[in-house]
């Protein structure tokens, strides 16, 4: 596996320096490590990737998950892709999509845990948001208090439904991009998509919006 | 306001710290440079992987195991501890799952409420623990099925697309430890904080007659999890994964839940809370699971007395049964109280009958399944410890 020659932590940073492929135009990382004592290792693109996508991926996770469940499994995410980089073919799709394919199947592995963050989510209220972002709680104001119908009918999706929606809601995926990082065919994308949004708006009383 | 827009206020959550960032990268970087241990297989040319999705504490790989809501009465603070964990507690080579509890006709058992009743009284008279630091201990194991060239198989048990049981040869049995302490809102942590840790086990045959079909396969000690043929389930233990102490933050934590002493309100309470997920679960089973739940002690927000509540709303179960004089993974006896069943499983409680102690909760085969007879424990989490501390929680890394 090319992943295992030539890479490892800078003494003096401790920043990534892994030696992989070259995806998605990530940038060099060299400098990061110039100031080290040893044996300068080859840079390469995967810290790259790391420093560019972990935060987001960290979000979806943590928006599916929780934040507690999310730190393990946002590092465990890039340790695979770390491992399959050989088999990344960007003909395929995007670096992007790929790490949130990988992604939304450790999140499937956490079935449990997904429902108990619904649950505790259907039990949150305005309280727990107070202390948080502004915008947030005005946000919750105005989705006029449907928060734990929301949270009810998510769990209430079918595993494929909720991974379709979630990389909508949380990542903005377009159905290409979604077809990509779920190895799906683009038209189940949509038809996945409509089922899911069909049942949220049902739940929420809301049928016949379509609006974004 | 859309439904997008609704999950993305519902669902969003705040970037990750610089800490949490320097953590994954520190992880990421120590994967790439792990080394391969003697003996242990692994792909040509790469290095020995960490079974990354399949240290999960919590759940581990998709076990439909229903008493998965139990916890989440309450205890949404533990959940995110447990998530951290934090040290081994048994060690290595403790006995490998018992094979079950019997057949079919013995998992009928008898009547519980009598002996539910009873477990009230001796919860109710416990003492409160009392400390800064909530700090619990668990050790988690679940049968998996091996097939041809080292690779587990999806089993009927498993979540996901249907199964294929084609070239099975033999099951082993994984294992974790888990280790939490969450401490409450402070001066100083107005948040509170939670620490812990996570260690794979290893993994080994399930039975005598696993070992000898093991013996014939080659003697592997490693497997290659199908569902990500670069994860491996290794015979050896794996890394202890830290974590913490960190705030306790976000609306997930669920600190401020307080239980009802009452049983009638308890149950209520938890039907209250479990109805919006009506997903499969009748109310006696989401009542059960619950109850079961929170008689572990695995919550810092369950008192004695709310614990005896919980039996008793277990007592008041309609043909609640059970069955004395099982043994648990660990060797412990208890009394199994059957909490509820799915197609192919049926979920045990075993409790210690001398202090009304919640010591395993597993998961059993109802019928002959997947080359297993009935009453063969296919998952369980064994309840090591739980309680309130003064005694600070060890270094992990130490």
């Amino acid at each position: 596996m090319k992943a295992a020659q030539g890479f490892g932590e800078s003494p003096v940073t401790g920043q990534l320096l892994l030696k992989g492929d070259t995806h998605d135009g990530v940038p060099d990382v060299t400098a990061q490590s110039e100031a080290g004592t040893g044996p300068v290792p080859a840079a390469g693109e995967f810290a790259g990737i790391y420093e560019r996508h972990f935060t987001e991926i960290h979000r979806y996770i943590a928006g599916r998950l929780g934040r507690d469940v999310a730190d393990d499994i946002a590092a465990d995410t890039f340790v695979i892709a770390l491992r399959k980089q050989d088999g990344f073919d960007p003909r395929r799709g995007t670096v992007r999509a790929w790490l949130y394919g990988i992604a939304t199947n450790l999140v499937a592995q956490q079935q449990r845990a997904e429902r108990r963050r619904y649950r505790a989510l259907a039990r949150a209220g305005a309280r727990d948001l107070a202390d948080g972002p502004e915008e947030r709680v005005v946000s919750w104001v105005a989705a006029e208090g449907l928060q734990p119908q929301l949270a009810s009918a998510l769990a209430r999706l079918s595993r494929e439904e909720r991974d379709v929606l979630l990389l909508v809601a949380l990542a903005d995926f377009s159905h290409e991009e979604i077809a990509q990082a779920l190895g799906i065919p683009y038209g189940t994308v949509g038809s996945r998509l409509n089922r899911a949004r069909k049942k949220i708006r049902n739940a929420l009383g809301q049928e016949g919006q379509t609006d974004e | 306001m859309n439904e997008l827009n609704m999950i993305r206020v519902l669902l969003g959550e705040a970037p990750p710290s610089a800490e949490v960032i320097a953590e994954g990268r520190r992880r990421v970087a120590a994967s790439a440079t792990e080394p391969v241990r003697p003996g242990a297989r692994h792909r040509a040319g790469g290095p020995e992987t960490r079974p990354a999705a399949d240290l999960r504490p919590a759940g581990g790989r998709g076990l439909r195991h229903r008493t998965a809501r139990r916890i989440a009465v309450g205890a949404a603070a533990v959940g995110a501890a447990a998530a951290l964990a934090l040290v081994t507690l048994v060690p290595h080579g403790a006995p490998a799952a018992r094979a079950g509890h019997g057949q079919a006709d013995e998992l009928a058992g008898r009547p519980a409420r009598g002996f539910l009743l009873t477990m009230a009284v001796k919860a109710a008279a416990a003492s409160p623990s009392t400390g800064r630091w909530y700090c619990r201990q668990m050790e988690q194991g679940r049968r998996v099925l091996v097939g041809a060239d080292d690779t587990t198989l999806q089993a009927p048990w498993d979540q996901g697309p249907a199964a294929s049981l084609a070239g099975y040869r033999y099951a082993i049995f994984t294992k974790y430890k888990i280790q939490s302490c969450f401490e409450p809102p402070t001066k100083g942590a107005p948040d509170g904080t939670v620490q812990g840790a996570t260690q794979q086990l290893g993994a080994q045959p399930a039975s005598p007659e696993d070992a000898a079909a093991w013996r014939r396969a080659g003697s592997p000690t490693s497997w290659i999890a199908w569902y990500d043929n670069t994860a491996r389930i290794t015979m050896a233990p794996g890394r202890r994964y830290l974590a913490g102490p960190r705030p306790l933050t976000g609306s997930s934590s669920g600190r401020d839940i307080t239980l009802p002493a009452n049983p009638a309100q308890l149950r209520a309470f938890y039907l209250d809370h479990q109805a919006l997920f009506s997903n499969g679960g009748t109310p006696n089973e989401i009542v059960s699971e619950d109850a079961a739940g929170t008689m572990e002690s695995g919550q810092p927000n369950t008192t004695p007395a709310v614990r005896a509540a919980a039996f008793r709303v277990l007592a008041s179960l309609p043909g609640i049964r059970m069955k004395p004089d099982v043994q648990d993974p660990a060797g412990q006896y208890g009394t199994a109280v059957f909490l509820g069943q799915t197609r192919s499983t049926l979920t045990l409680l075993i409790v210690d009958p001398a202090t009304s102690a919640a010591l395993c909760i597993e998961d059993v085969a109802r019928q002959p399944v997947a080359h297993v007879p009935a009453g063969t424990v296919l998952y369980y989490t064994l309840f090591v410890s739980s309680g309130w501390t003064n005694t600070p929680p060890s270094n992990p890394a130490g």
